[in-house]
């Protein structure tokens, strides 16, 4: 249990890893996009070539990269089946493409940027939501503290777990009394989230948050040459897919 | 039961080089006190852990009166172990259910539940209470009921008398020293409570990054003093109180283990 990491950010120097968040999120949204509206299956290679390229400079293992792949097997083979009974086999080689695609640029974007510069990111990405009168500042401290909150629950289910496990629980017996015994751990673990948010709204309190005034960040981002040059990539890409489309 | 531990090696993450706990054998024998000291991330909890079998150590065993707890499971019922703040582990709504949860699984047929909290000193009528509504001395009491309910004959205790007011403190003393005295139990506490563990323990363990340091009774493990400031362990108020009296004021006083003996040998002194 103690070696569950919660978080995929994985701490190295990489010219992506410097890369303005807000960058990172338009470019994997660019992306998406073009995964959808595509079906040309040079384009869909060349982006697969570019993803690979990205990852290369990304300097995370690729280890880390195929083990996910892995994760993802069972829905490859849904959709396989899916598409190989209603449609043929050109289009179900587009969408396993597609799927893997989307997949490993977001976990380009998962190991190379803090979950905190990715509220961050989404805050200002989302922020035209303004117009609609979305409190877009909430819904990024939404997300952050959802984000905090699971290595607690689990720390705490583990704690109680222990608890129980050393006066004697075990998880023999049939089906009905394991049952029982899951719903034992999960009970107090609501509880005490439940307890948590309560906490934790009393100390967002005190220290006088106030989602209407305005609020200065800790960290701000710069916006360099270096995001320009990756926007301009994705750009590029977007043209190539029109022509292509085109053509 | 005698606990031994035969070259217990334990990591958290079997990823890093950093050992939880390096290396360790001891001994603790039968019917005694023993105390665990050592900083925080010292590998205390860890070594209790180790003994109730709640992980497995990656090098040596643990052996609970010559079985390995971790091939045969079932010797756990002979263990209890009061965790750290344990009110905060309550997983059931009364405090009835609560104290017969471990009864249950253990399949336990004559229980003293009554007689149980009289040795704890609660009234009978906390048994239909809500485990919610009680104060925060009550709720370490009815955890601590809910592990010697099973009358196991080795409790582990860690900090059990943390955050609790004086009156609660020296009532879960008194009870250590009860459970030792009149039931015939093996315990062992990991504290920061120096002076506690210094007063009530047979034998200290010390520990220092998941080494152990210095293994005696308190007399003898104290005595170690250039151990003790190497690995900078904190001294007992009453013997800091000797060494200054020494130091400053030129004046041996006899060793004495409470504070009363010592307030008699100032007297004489002076």
């Amino acid at each position: 249990m103690y070696n569950l990491k919660f978080t995929k950010y994985y701490n190295t120097e990489s010219f992506i890893h410097d890369i303005n968040p807000l960058f990172k999120i338009i470019s994997l949204f660019i992306l998406t996009f073009l995964c959808l509206l595509s079906s040309n299956l040079i384009f869909l290679i060349i982006l697969l070539l570019f993803l690979i390229f990205v990852i290369l400079i990304s300097n995370v293992p690729i280890k880390l990269y195929i083990n996910n792949l892995k994760f993802i097997l069972p829905m490859v083979l849904f959709i396989f089946i899916i598409n190989i009974i209603f449609n043929d086999i050109y289009n179900t080689l587009l969408s396993i493409i597609k799927i893997i695609l989307f997949i490993l640029y977001s976990q380009v974007l998962l190991y190379t940027t803090k979950p905190n510069d990715i509220t961050y990111a989404l805050e200002l990405f989302l922020s035209p939501l303004k117009i609609f009168n979305i409190k877009v500042s909430n819904l990024a401290l939404t997300i952050s503290l959802a984000l905090r909150f699971i290595p607690i629950i689990f720390t705490q289910a583990y704690k109680i777990l222990k608890a129980q496990i050393s006066r004697g629980l075990n998880f023999n017996g049939n089906l009905n009394e394991k049952c029982d015994k899951i719903v034992s751990v999960i009970i107090p673990i609501f509880n005490l989230s439940l307890k948590r948010s309560e906490e934790i709204s009393y100390v967002l309190d005190m220290r006088l948050y106030n989602v209407n005034k305005k609020r200065s960040k800790y960290k701000n981002w710069d916006i360099t040459t270096d995001d320009i040059e990756v926007l301009f990539v994705h750009i590029l890409l977007i043209l190539l897919c029109i022509v292509l489309e085109v053509i | 039961m005698a606990i031994v531990f035969d070259k217990v090696t334990y990591k958290h993450d079997p990823n890093k080089k950093k050992n939880a706990i390096n290396n360790i054998s001891i001994e603790i024998s039968n019917n005694q006190i023993c105390g665990i000291i050592g900083k925080s991330g010292s590998g205390k909890t860890t070594l209790l852990e180790l003994i109730d079998g709640l992980i497995k150590p990656q090098k040596g065993k643990v052996l609970i009166d010559e079985i390995d707890i971790n091939k045969d499971k079932s010797i756990r019922k002979n263990i209890g172990f009061v965790f750290q703040f344990p009110e905060e582990q309550f997983f059931q709504t009364s405090v009835k259910k609560e104290i017969e949860f471990a009864i249950k699984n253990y399949g336990i047929k004559n229980k003293k539940i009554k007689d149980l909290l009289k040795m704890l000193g609660l009234n009978e009528n906390i048994l239909n209470k809500k485990l919610s509504s009680l104060s925060n001395g009550e709720r370490r009491m009815i955890a601590i009921a809910s592990i010697l309910v099973y009358n196991p004959k080795i409790i582990l205790f860690d900090e059990p008398t943390i955050g609790l007011d004086y009156k609660n403190k020296s009532k879960i003393i008194q009870l250590i020293k009860n459970l030792k005295n009149r039931c015939n139990k093996t315990i062992i506490i990991v504290s920061h409570d120096i002076d506690l563990l210094y007063r009530i323990c047979d034998n200290l363990i010390i520990l220092s990054e998941g080494k152990l340091i210095l293994y005696g009774d308190p007399h003898s493990v104290y005595n170690e003093k250039n151990l003790i400031d190497k690995y900078d362990i904190s001294i007992p108020k009453i013997l800091e109180f000797e060494r200054l009296a020494k130091e400053k004021k030129n004046k041996k006083l006899m060793h004495s283990n409470n504070i009363n003996d010592l307030i008699k040998e100032v007297y004489r002194n002076v």
